[in-house]
């Protein structure tokens, strides 16, 4: 047996978890090994000084302190069971599936959900097309060139995101801002990586070029901007030559159908 | 005529643990006397800090009256208790708090007198008054104190309270296989630790 061996058993030697015959190699070697064999002794020295290490003993004030916490939670534990019990009562398997059906019939037909519903309809994923009638129906376009598209009212659930309610707990005139629509705007992971120093300044001169102003940055990768709404299509279009959006407008009116453009209103 | 009251030494843990069931409250406290000593031990050897000892090996006793009917008589009341305490301590000595207070209050430190730790003091065991078993006790604490988390756990629990292989597996509900590895490889650091220290 060499010591690299012996070194990884040792433990389990000590432990009295080895074979006969394991048993009786590592003591051969042990015999023939002092280095090892000091190494037996200290470990030996150790566990014998280990098992007879003083025991710490509980304080006298142990049973009283547990006392003391069991009826603490004991009045913890009485107070949940008897509302789990007042719920249990009020609220049984007939009466949540009644309130269930409520509380479903006052989210689908609340006349002010169908409201927002409709001021928020094609927020996200627009076709290209309709851009204009998302500014249309936000009020920051006059009302031309006919009314809502029935396509973008097929898409509004997917739209229906966290940042939509946010929206949904702002005013209705709120979403009109003097006729401009600010944007936030996510670079693309290109923009981020290669340039994050330049990606704002970039942005900005373009938003500037076209009779946009920069709000705020509120974070390292996105910026809050102001542009007028018939400049939208070009800002965007500005944006996709250098490819800082996440995600391109299509060129050509025949290909890829959608986009994603958040549009944060403040 | 009634059976003669057994002397509670006799009364298996689990007879104690049905008593408690069929509403026999002092029953509970039987259990408590007869395993707190451990239970405090274990917990003050893996924490080292008096308060979280307390705390610990307090909330032991009280999840274990809780759920003293999951106790199954096939591991012993103080197996059990102890896969309790462990749990209890191991995510303990994982907050940030703890470590705070521990690196404040070493396991290595030296130790108040038996009065003053009693009267809740910070560590440990009453200083002994042997000097030469004293620099022992001393070297093992510091060996130990050197070891975190599931390795110190295995180390207290075969070193120091004498666990079987088997019974630490069912204590820390590791492997037996890693059990084995890991105190081979914390007997390794021993070794190290005592040619330091020695």
């Amino acid at each position: 047996m060499k010591c690299i061996e012996c070194t990884r058993t040792l433990s389990a030697f000590v432990d009295e978890r080895l074979s006969p015959a394991e048993r009786s190699a590592m003591e051969d070697h042990f015999r023939s090994c002092p280095r090892c064999a000091k190494e037996l002794a200290m470990l030996k020295v150790f566990l014998r000084e280990a098992r007879m290490l003083r025991r710490v003993e509980a304080p006298e004030y142990f049973m009283r302190n547990l006392h003391r916490r069991l009826d603490r939670s004991s009045e913890l534990g009485t107070a949940v069971r008897a509302a789990a019990e007042w719920a249990g009562r009020l609220f049984s398997l007939r009466n949540a599936a009644i309130v269930l059906v409520l509380v479903t019939a006052v989210i689908v037909f609340n006349p002010f959900n169908q409201y927002l519903l409709r001021r928020l309809e094609g927020r996200f994923h627009l076709p290209k097309q309709y851009i204009g009638n998302v500014c249309r129906k936000m009020g920051v376009l006059p009302k031309e060139g006919g009314g809502t598209q029935p396509e973008a009212r097929s898409i509004i659930p997917r739209g229906f995101t966290a940042a939509t309610a946010e929206v949904m707990r702002r005013p209705a005139s709120a979403l009109v801002t003097d006729k401009r629509v600010p944007l936030v705007l996510h670079p693309s992971r290109r923009w981020k990586k290669a340039a994050p120093a330049r990606l704002a300044d970039e942005i900005g001169r373009i938003i500037r070029g076209n009779g946009g102003k920069v709000l705020e940055q509120p974070g390292p990768q996105s910026l809050l901007v102001e542009i007028p709404p018939q400049q939208f299509i070009l800002i965007i279009n500005e944006l996709n030559e250098l490819g800082i959006l996440e995600k391109p407008l299509p060129r050509t009116p025949g290909g890829k159908k959608s986009f994603k453009i958040p549009i944060n209103v403040q | 005529m009634n059976d003669p009251i057994l002397p509670t030494d006799i009364i298996t843990d689990q007879k104690l643990a049905d008593a408690f069931h069929a509403g026999d409250k002092s029953a509970f406290d039987t259990l408590v006397s007869r395993h707190r000593d451990r239970v405090f031990n274990l917990c003050q050897r893996l924490l080292g800090v008096r308060a979280d000892t307390n705390d610990c090996s307090l909330e032991t006793f009280v999840r274990a009256r809780r759920q003293l009917r999951g106790f199954k008589s096939e591991s012993t009341m103080l197996v059990w208790l102890y896969h309790i305490a462990v749990g209890l301590c191991m995510r303990r000595m994982s907050s940030d708090d703890y470590r705070k207070r521990a690196s404040a209050d070493p396991a290595d430190a030296p130790r108040p007198q038996e009065g003053e730790a009693a009267a809740g003091g910070n560590p440990v065991a009453p200083v002994p008054d042997d000097g030469e078993q004293d620099e022992k006790e001393n070297i093992v604490q510091r060996v130990i104190g050197s070891f975190e988390g599931e390795q110190k756990v295995l180390v207290v629990l075969r070193d120091l309270e004498g666990l079987s292989y088997e019974e630490i597996a069912r204590v820390t509900g590791i492997s037996l296989q890693r059990v084995s590895s890991q105190l081979a490889e914390a007997r390794g650091l021993i070794l190290d630790k005592m040619k330091e220290l020695v």
